[in-house]
């Protein structure tokens, strides 16, 4: 089970995912005032190959925290954030923005190293939206979502597979889940070729929305990769009662 | 902890919505009020929003309802707007230590739920004439007969209002009678003030008169026509509460109104909704 490093009272344990050995948490319904919601799930890769830009990394997640924060529609954000290398942790459940404090967020990335279960963490996250948006929508909330998997490499764990991502993806905007769900994979300090080959297949074959490659990881790059998904994840949650997601936007 | 929240919406034979509705939640106040505007009079909207706020900036004063108009009209003074704006009704339902209220000139709807079980005492207020008494037949202004709005409305219209009382479960369907009243404008008026203890009710929501407008599709083999929605069908869904944080009442009613759309249902009046709520 992931470790619950930064849950508090206001957070109960969700039901169980389709696919995923992992749980998930979320905001207690109850708590819930506004009538629409955008959940956010920002799963971030920490395997051993990041360690030369961790700082950065916990700079974007702050820098993220931020940006919702100040928001107009904070309200009405949610977030949830994963890290994962072979193992996969979920710093806090769907928590709502006035909660989260960005001086939490220090030393999130914890000890990197490691491989990488990039499609089993991607599946519990997408698997975990699914579910609470089912919840918060049977309790006559409007609900949106976006997914951000930022990873600086390839899978090598297995068991869970892109079709399986897909098929998550899929049932998010089909039945009564989501109004709309964005998907965004963000490929960083991608200087192989192949490396770059290999994740454009994953999108497509996931069905990700948008493929995101940066060449490189250094602070403006990924400062850069912070105002992006702010920018999105803001896009995202405005597009809320159109009936449709948001335009992706340019990196 | 009690709350309360409000919803209003235009109604698709309307091009601007004369309903209005407001609440407060604070340590003064708990408290919830519409206001629906008369379609044949001057700018009602502008009206419903003065009514419901002179209401909101007086609730301390617990004003009599002629003061509550004449400081509405002072108000449309300063807008430079008419006191025929002020053809709207007041609705308002309010939070107290012991009991649960809720107030009403002109027509609408009132519901209270009995606490624990899924019944209601649903109080409908019209006037036979089709033409509601509003707040501003309390003004003073005498016209050159020397008659006032009141007298004047009296003439005209009559008298007659009726307030009739049913209760309702949702598992019968059908609203049964237990209490009508034959009301008369000028001895019953001006508010008709309904008191629920709380150790009974937990939940008190008011409506304005675009509840009665909903209509739905009938169509057979050569014919496509509408038929009105039976009141309680409507409440059913309005009133089937999943949570009571918050904008309790914007989302029952986005839900529901989502699911009136599905169903072909439309509401040709605007339509306004507010409630409180004592756990």
């Amino acid at each position: 089970m992931p470790k619950f490093t930064q849950n508090d009272d206001t957070m109960v344990q969700g039901g169980a995912l389709p696919s995923s050995h992992f749980g998930f948490s979320h905001t207690r319904i109850e708590d819930l005032g506004a009538t629409e919601y955008t959940l956010v799930s920002l799963n971030a890769d920490k395997s051993g190959s990041t360690d030369p830009f961790k700082p950065e990394m916990e700079k974007v997640v702050k820098a993220v925290v931020r940006a919702c924060r100040r928001s107009p529609r904070a309200d009405n954000l949610m977030l949830r954030l994963t890290i994962f290398d072979h193992q996969f942790e979920e710093v806090h459940g769907f928590k709502l923005l006035g909660n989260c404090n960005e001086d939490d967020y220090k030393g999130i990335m914890g000890k990197t190293g490691g491989t990488t279960a990039l499609y089993g963490s991607t599946l519990n996250v997408v698997e975990a939206q699914n579910s609470y948006a089912e919840t918060l929508v049977g309790n006559d909330f409007s609900v949106n979502g976006i997914v951000i998997v930022i990873t600086d490499g390839l899978d090598n764990i297995g068991g869970a597979t892109p079709g399986s991502i897909k098929k998550a993806l899929t049932a998010a905007v089909t039945g009564e889940k989501m109004e709309s769900c964005l998907s965004i994979l963000v490929g960083v300090n991608i200087t192989e070729p192949s490396v770059k080959q290999v994740l454009e297949q994953f999108k497509d074959e996931a069905g990700f929305t948008q493929f995101v490659a940066l060449a490189d990881a250094d602070e403006k790059t990924l400062a850069k990769l912070a105002d992006f998904v702010s920018r999105s994840i803001s896009s995202q949650s405005q597009s809320l009662g159109t009936g449709g997601p948001s335009q992706t936007l340019n990196f | 902890m009690p709350g309360a929240d409000t919803f209003y919406t235009i109604g698709s034979s309307h091009r601007v919505c004369q309903d209005y509705a407001s609440h407060i939640v604070n340590e003064d106040e708990i408290a919830a009020r519409l206001s629906d505007g008369c379609s044949t009079a001057p700018e009602t909207d502008w009206g419903a929003r003065v009514l419901v706020r002179t209401a909101e900036i007086n609730q301390d004063r617990n004003l009599l309802a002629e003061a509550l108009a004449e400081d509405a009209s002072c108000s449309c003074k300063w807008l430079h707007l008419s006191d025929e704006c002020l053809s709207a009704t007041l609705l308002e339902a309010k939070v107290y230590d012991d009991r649960l209220s809720a107030s009403i000139i002109g027509d609408g709807v009132i519901v209270a739920r009995y606490r624990g079980i899924n019944s209601f005492v649903v109080s409908v207020s019209e006037f036979p004439s089709g033409a509601p008494f509003y707040p501003r037949y309390l003004l003073p202004d005498r016209d050159e007969s020397g008659r006032t709005p009141l007298e004047r409305y009296v003439e005209t219209y009559g008298s007659r209002w009726k307030f009739t009382e049913h209760f309702w479960d949702s598992f019968s369907h059908k609203l049964s009678v237990f209490n009508a009243k034959n009301c008369t404008v000028g001895v019953d008026f001006p508010a008709m003030i309904n008191r629920f203890p709380r150790e009974n009710f937990d939940l008190v929501a008011i409506f304005s008169d675009g509840l009665h407008s909903f209509t739905r599709p009938v169509v057979t083999g050569t014919s496509r026509t509408r038929e009105p929605v039976p009141i309680e069908e409507v409440l059913a869904e309005l009133l089937a509460f999943k949570t009571y944080t918050g904008d309790f009442i914007a989302r029952r009613c986005q839900a529901a109104f989502k699911k009136f759309r599905s169903l072909g249902w439309e509401h040709y009046d605007d339509f306004s909704m507010g409630a409180i709520y004592a756990p």
